[in-house]
């Protein structure tokens, strides 16, 4: 018999103090049993004043009281809670004070690829195989959407962030929000529910389907993968909007765009108004300068056609419509500068003016344009013209052919 | 809701004005018409972007179908 042997066993006039006893069962469990690797839930978590954390990890049919002593718990690079799935690495050791055994944890990590991620995985793989994420067939984004339509909860904090956004960058359009679970074993089917309805609606030009951050619990609806064909399916595009930065889901992907947070959706689906106004003032200046310049090319044309026949016509007439047409054209000059509300009228019954000055008004007014009877080239110069030379002469209405019978 | 004038179409007619313009095909009474027809759009822009309040719907499922309600986002 070895000393070891000697030690556990009991002869029968022997009796043994409790601590003796104890000492025994102590001895066999930390030297019979390796370090040992668990994994289960955390549960009754203390985080005590020492700074050593007592908890128990615990599976449906039994449960272990464990010990992480404060030197061991330093380097943790989590918080443990309850409910936590935890893997854990330790020694078996008996409290003789309580007479219980307690596992001495080394080491404790988040227990590895949960059932969720591994869905996620899969279904990604699955989904991107099929061609779901393919960025050939992503609609685009309307660049002013008239009517934006929003699923999300009526109650988060993503509505008013998405509201607020908008209101304050282009609060020419419309929000239609469609309350939605986000949450919840329903919530991928209501989810659904709302992209088909406002595809039924129609006339609406852009989706935001998201909600705040959270869990990967929390945001498993958007995991889903009938929200992922219904996003897919839907004629309008869909932007999805969800968590923080970080949280990629498989709405994500399939979106036609993914905005990391519901606020930048706000910014992603509507312009800047301000950055538009200046687009448009900048087109406004380029419609004055050309109109301009068109005006005055008129007016040259005007001088032209004067100049050729106007010694026909009474010269008070002829004064009359170049200074129309001088007065017009300073007046489209001060215009370009002015603002273009107040200057609208003017332009309007300044643009009437200018109508009547067109060549057939001016035919009406009794100048005509006299034209070579073979060429039809317009007679501008009467130098050109040949004694017997046969002529066609435009009125405001019909035409007549003459022949020059003097020079 | 009877649709309102799409501006991106406003813009795009814009610009298409613009263009008309700068290139010179058109004569002066042409020109004058779109003249009008630019300063019309413009103002319609901006008519637009001035509007201070924008709209917020909320979609209800009845049974007589899809309806949109007015929606005071103060009660959220």
């Amino acid at each position: 018999m070895n000393d070891f042997e000697d030690f556990l066993t009991q002869n029968s006039e022997e009796c043994l103090s409790v601590f003796e006893a104890t000492q025994r069962i102590k001895f066999i469990l930390e030297t019979e049993l390796p370090p040992l690797q668990i994994e289960g839930e955390i549960s009754n978590f203390l985080h005590h004043n020492s700074g050593h954390m007592y908890f128990s990890i615990k599976d449906k049919k039994a449960q272990m009281p464990c010990v992480m002593w404060a030197g061991r718990n330093s380097t943790l690079r989590f918080k443990p809670v309850d409910g936590l799935k935890v893997r854990v690495e330790g020694r078996v050791t008996v409290y003789e004070r309580r007479g219980a055994y307690q596992f001495d944890v080394m080491t404790m990590k988040p227990a590895g690829i949960g059932p969720l991620q591994e869905a996620f995985e899969k279904l990604k793989i699955q989904l991107d195989a099929e061609g779901l994420f393919d960025e050939s067939r992503k609609k685009t984004i309307p660049l002013f959407p008239a009517r934006i339509g929003i699923i999300t909860s009526e109650t988060g904090a993503a509505i008013r962030d998405i509201i607020s956004v908008i209101q304050r960058r282009w609060p020419a359009t419309e929000l239609v929000l469609r309350p939605a679970l986000v949450q919840g074993e329903t919530a991928a089917t209501d989810i659904v529910a709302a992209i088909d309805e406002f595809n039924t609606l129609g006339d609406t030009d852009v989706l935001i389907v998201g909600r705040g951050g959270g869990s990967l619990e929390d945001l498993w609806a958007f995991n889903e993968e009938i929200v992922a064909r219904a996003i897919y399916n839907s004629k309008i595009p869909v932007v999805s909007a969800v968590g923080h930065q970080i949280d990629y889901t498989i709405a994500d992907f399939v979106a036609d765009l993914r905005a990391p947070t519901p606020s930048v959706a706000g910014e992603l689906v509507v312009p800047e108004s301000g950055e538009i106004k200046e687009q448009i003032a900048s087109l406004l200046t380029r419609i004055f300068r050309q109109t301009e310049s068109t005006v005055f090319q008129a007016r040259q044309q005007l001088t032209t056609i004067v100049k050729s026949y106007g010694f026909r016509q009474p010269f008070e007439l002829l004064k009359q419509s170049r200074q129309t047409v001088d007065e017009l054209q300073y007046r489209i000059q001060n215009l370009a500068g002015i603002k273009l509300e107040k200057e609208k009228n003017r332009v309007e019954a300044l643009a009437k003016q200018l109508k009547s000055l067109s060549h057939q008004s001016i035919l009406n007014r009794g100048f005509s344009i006299v034209r070579d009877e073979k060429t039809e080239a317009i007679i501008r110069d009467s130098q050109t013209l040949k004694l017997e030379q046969e002529i066609n002469i435009q009125f405001a209405r019909g035409t007549s052919r003459a022949k020059i019978s003097d020079k | 809701m009877a649709p309102k004038e799409n501006f991106e179409t406003i813009v795009r007619r814009l610009q298409e004005i613009v263009d008309a313009l700068e290139q010179g095909q058109t004569d002066l009474d042409d020109s004058i018409k779109i003249f009008e027809e630019g300063l019309q759009l413009v103002q319609k822009c901006n008519k637009q972007l001035d509007a201070a309040e924008i709209k917020i719907r909320k979609l209800v499922k009845t049974e007589d179908g899809l309806q949109l309600n007015f929606l005071d986002p103060e009660k959220m």
